[in-house]
């Protein structure tokens, strides 16, 4: 019988047998000449890895394989009229059609794909905080550093054809990325046109320069979108001022429309702009009348005792009782001591 | 004090015997009699008003204010029967009875008050309650200051009044 021992033996002798049988690449080796110069003291071994600077290759000198891989994407075949735009050419073709063919869905607007994967999910999350907190939401349109829009697209023709919803105000942003000082916008939509032009520009003015402090392309962008979020919250107050200034003038308004018979003199009396309504009158000169009549009642109200007949105390036809004796010749003797005992000092 | 009793059964006192004990005083009651000459022309004059505005809410009641300086042997509550009983009282309402006299006692020389009540009132007046109602003029009192403390026991004689009015319509509608 075999023993444990055994057993083990045989089985650790059947692995190595599987592991010698695996295909493994062969160990590298030094080449004749290596080998030549290495015994002659030319070449020391690990010295790459102690020398102070270290330089990158160059990428020429790179591996073969992978600049075949990088050629196979950048010669992609492009659809027609969809080629990449140049840095310095005039947005056109389908690309115009990517970015104003229809109302944008979100509120970063990059057909280019000129942002990253991350900085995309990054500054769409910006966007979307400041909708949610900011009555003024902000869609940026992202172009190259000098590339143009054609006439004909700025953003506030581009607000007249797409936006369908126009009682609500909103930002459009060109942003050219890199070149933050060539940013256009327009606060377009709802109580806009009250806000004068030059609170708008000086918004985009400061809000750029802040920017252009940022050495990143992306940190310019995501720094512009901060300063525009901030500044449009004055821009929001006026508008909120505008909205209330505006109504007060249509209902003043409202209130002129209506025949000076409905208005009357007592309506004149409601000048907070509610409607005048008999009812409240009579209500009123009710409540009044009640109050008045309760208030003469009151003072004018009589208190008359029952005739209860009583005997007479020690012969005094009048009366003969009296309350308890509050003495108040000591002033150390306080009146809950004298309570106890005035009942026995009655005669 | 024993209903219906002629005499007091445990001194023997009678109205008639108090007549001697009094003899030297003034029966004559006015609004308010200043006996002790404690209150000013002026504050006689407003607690005069007061007075008056009181006995207009109690048309059956003549409410008076009195101020005196008892000797030995008197007593506020025995001056107090003694004038209800023999007093003759000045500018009364026409509606007010005899029985409806309520009296405020001061005695300025022994240091006490009481208040009296006439039979009309007799079947509801607590004790301890009027008793109670003077001792918000307590401190006023210790300090000699017979107007304002008049004035707070004036106010509280107007509660409590109505209190009693109310508890004796209750007593006759239960009754």
């Amino acid at each position: 019988m075999i023993s444990l021992r055994q057993s083990t033996l045989l089985v650790l002798f059947l692995s190595a047998q599987v592991l010698f049988a695996a295909k493994l690449p062969p160990l590298p080796s030094w080449s004749p000449e290596d080998k030549a110069r290495l015994e002659a003291g030319e070449i020391v071994v690990g010295s790459a890895l102690l020398e102070k600077e270290f330089t990158m290759p160059d990428r020429d000198q790179a591996i073969a394989g992978v600049e075949v891989v990088i050629e196979a994407v950048e010669e992609l075949p492009q659809q027609a009229g969809f080629e990449a735009l140049g840095e310095n050419s005039v947005v056109g073709g389908l690309h115009l059609l990517k970015y104003f063919g229809e109302t944008p869905e979100s509120y970063l607007i990059d057909p280019q794909r000129l942002l990253s994967m991350q900085e995309r999910q990054d500054f769409l999350y910006g966007l979307k905080v400041h909708a949610e907190v900011s009555k003024v939401p902000v869609y940026f349109y992202l172009f190259d550093k000098k590339q143009r829009v054609p006439e004909g697209y700025q953003p506030e023709q581009i607000y007249q054809r797409l936006f369908k919803d126009k009682s609500k105000p909103v930002v459009i942003v060109y942003y050219y990325m890199g070149a933050p000082m060539r940013t256009q916008s327009a606060l377009v939509g709802g109580q806009s046109e009250q806000v004068p032009e030059w609170h708008v520009r000086e918004l985009l003015w400061n809000s750029a320069d802040k920017a252009k402090e940022k050495s990143d392309v992306f940190d310019q962008l995501d720094a512009l979108l901060g300063q525009v979020s901030m500044r449009l919250f004055w821009v929001e107050e006026l508008l909120n001022e505008l909205v209330v200034q505006l109504d007060g003038i249509a209902k003043k308004n409202e209130a002129v429309k209506q025949p000076a018979k409905v208005r009357g003199r007592l309506a004149g009396l409601f000048k907070g702009g509610a409607k005048f309504q008999p009812e409240w009158l009579v209500i009123g000169f009710a409540s009044l009348s009640a109050l008045l009549g309760g208030v003469l009642w009151w003072c004018r109200r009589r208190y008359v005792f029952p005739d209860t007949p009583s005997p007479t105390r020690l012969g005094g036809e009048r009366g003969g009782i009296c309350g308890g004796v509050l003495r108040f010749s000591d002033s150390q003797q306080p009146p809950s001591e004298q309570e106890k005992r005035f009942r026995e000092d009655f005669f | 004090m024993h209903l219906s009793a002629e005499e007091c059964p445990h001194c023997g006192l009678t109205l008639s015997s108090l007549d001697g004990v009094y003899a030297k005083f003034d029966p004559r009651v006015k609004s308010p009699s200043d006996r002790a000459g404690v209150l000013s022309v002026y504050q006689r004059r407003k607690v005069a008003k007061e007075v008056s505005a009181i006995e207009q809410r109690f048309p059956q009641l003549c409410l008076r204010v009195v101020t005196c300086a008892l000797g030995n042997g008197q007593s506020v509550q025995s001056f107090g029967f003694w004038l209800m009983n023999r007093g003759e009282f000045f500018d009364q309402q026409d509606s007010a009875r005899a029985d409806g006299i309520v009296l405020l006692v001061i005695d300025v020389q022994h240091k006490e008050v009481c208040l009296h009540f006439g039979h009309l009132l007799d079947a509801v007046v607590d004790e301890k309650e009027s008793f109670d109602l003077l001792l918000k003029a307590h401190p006023y009192l210790l300090e000699s200051s017979y107007y304002e403390a008049t004035k707070v026991m004036l106010a509280g004689t107007r509660k409590y009044l109505k209190r009693l009015q109310k508890r004796a319509v209750r007593r006759a509608l239960k009754s």
